[in-house]
């Protein structure tokens, strides 16, 4: 079994969590009562799987990866969601751990720019036309391109390859697969180790021996 | 262990799946599409019983209470095998109008059953979890589409006011279906949805 990887189009991260939701949609394949999402910003629906702990849930990680990012504004950023099995493997002198085997990583790339912010107060007085309108307009233009891109590589993706998705084990919660949402950690290097020691977890077996 | 009911039951199965596959993607396409379609919405009462009813689970995918005019396509859908085209058509003008109304073909979804000939003697016991998985993924992918794709808007706003517009969605659902014009298929974008299971001989 491989590990599919995609890497989606930068996106602003004001759609960070939308794009989990997005992504996570096609993978909760248990009983699920999509809730469909109107976006104020941009004229764009989205689903998610409408559960409460799983909305908490990517919330929380989108608000740590701001967090982060304020910290670190220079480095590049990406959140990972992956989708794994867990095997027990037989222990032995390297290892006696439980192994997670990777299927699936999702590269979700986000950058904080400035968002387009609503119409100020201030100009509501003013009878001169804001200059600065028809840029924000231009940008919230093209951000909602840009995301309606990355909704439609999502869906391509899902529709292109699905041999590789195991099937469905006996889970509790609404995403039928164990999964993890990945942030960078304090220290980028670790980040990165993080994600070497993942790879090295998705080889074939007979690669780590 | 008698092999002939076995893959009598095992093809059953696919036929099952098969035969709701089509009636949920009919379902899907609908309910986003012709707002007349849409179910009157009850007061609110969850535990009503002609909710759970019509709970339609198949696919894991809730989507609510279906539509009356939907349980007659149900009966229509006869032959598997038979492509089912759905399309969405924008209708302008009206009585006001001097022309009469126009029809205009605005989206053609076409849901196909393929398999290969000559057709396969036994299914296989396996292939209809692997089927029902992918078809979960694909319809979920479809419902997504359905949103993303600019007739939505047509329907969002048809369904959202009281207001009387002069243009309206209405559906044709068949088996068969006069092709587009080259000039219609230039101005016509094509997305497609890749084979949920392909059966090897």
């Amino acid at each position: 079994m491989n590990c599919e990887v995609c890497q989606l189009k930068e996106l602003s991260v004001i759609m960070g969590a939308g794009i989990l939701h997005t992504i996570v949609f096609h993978r909760a394949l248990g009983l699920v009562r999509p809730k469909d999402i109107d976006l104020e910003l941009f004229e764009i629906t989205y689903v998610q799987c409408g559960d409460v702990e799983l909305e908490n849930k990517i919330d929380e990680k989108i608000e740590q990866f701001i967090n982060w990012v304020e910290k670190h504004p220079n480095k590049k950023s990406q959140v990972c969601l992956s989708f794994y099995e867990v095997k027990n493997k037989q222990p032995s002198w390297f290892t006696n751990k439980i192994e997670r085997l990777y299927w699936e990583q999702w590269y979700v790339n986000l950058n904080v720019a400035q968002h387009p912010k609503a119409h100020s107060s201030k100009s509501h007085h003013s009878k001169v036309v804001d200059p600065g309108e028809e840029e924000r307009s231009a940008r919230t233009a093209a951000l909602e391109a840009s995301l309606r891109e990355v909704l439609f590589q999502i869906i391509k993706f899902v529709n292109e390859k699905k041999d590789h998705v195991p099937p469905i084990p006996n889970l509790e919660g609404v995403v039928s697969f164990p999964y993890e949402i990945t942030i960078p950690s304090s220290s980028d290097s670790a980040f990165g180790m993080d994600m070497i020691k993942r790879m090295l977890q998705t080889g074939h077996p007979t690669m780590l021996s | 262990m008698d092999l002939q009911s076995n893959s009598q039951a095992a093809s059953e199965e696919l036929e099952q799946i098969v035969s709701q596959f089509l009636l949920k993607s009919l379902r899907i396409i609908l309910d986003s599409r012709v707002p007349s379609l849409r179910p009157h919405d009850p007061s609110g009462d969850l535990s009503s019983a002609s909710q759970m009813e019509n709970r339609d689970e198949w696919f894991n995918l809730v989507l609510g209470d279906r539509p009356t005019a939907l349980d007659s396509l149900n009966s229509w859908h006869r032959n598997l095998m038979d492509p089912m085209i759905i399309d969405v058509i924008l209708v302008r003008g009206g009585s006001n109008s001097a022309e009469g109304s126009i029809e205009t073909v605005i989206e053609r979804w076409v849901v196909r059953y393929e398999y290969p000939r000559p057709r396969l003697v036994s299914a296989q016991a396996g292939q209809s979890s692997a089927l029902y998985k992918k078809s979960i993924i694909l319809l979920r992918a479809l419902y997504l589409q359905m949103r993303l794709l600019p007739a939505y808007r047509i329907f969002r706003q048809l369904s959202s006011s009281n207001q009387a517009y002069n243009f309206g969605i209405i559906y044709k659902v068949s088996s068969f279906s006069d092709p587009f014009s080259r000039e219609e298929q230039e101005m016509m974008h094509v997305y497609s949805f890749r084979d949920v299971l392909k059966i090897a001989l």
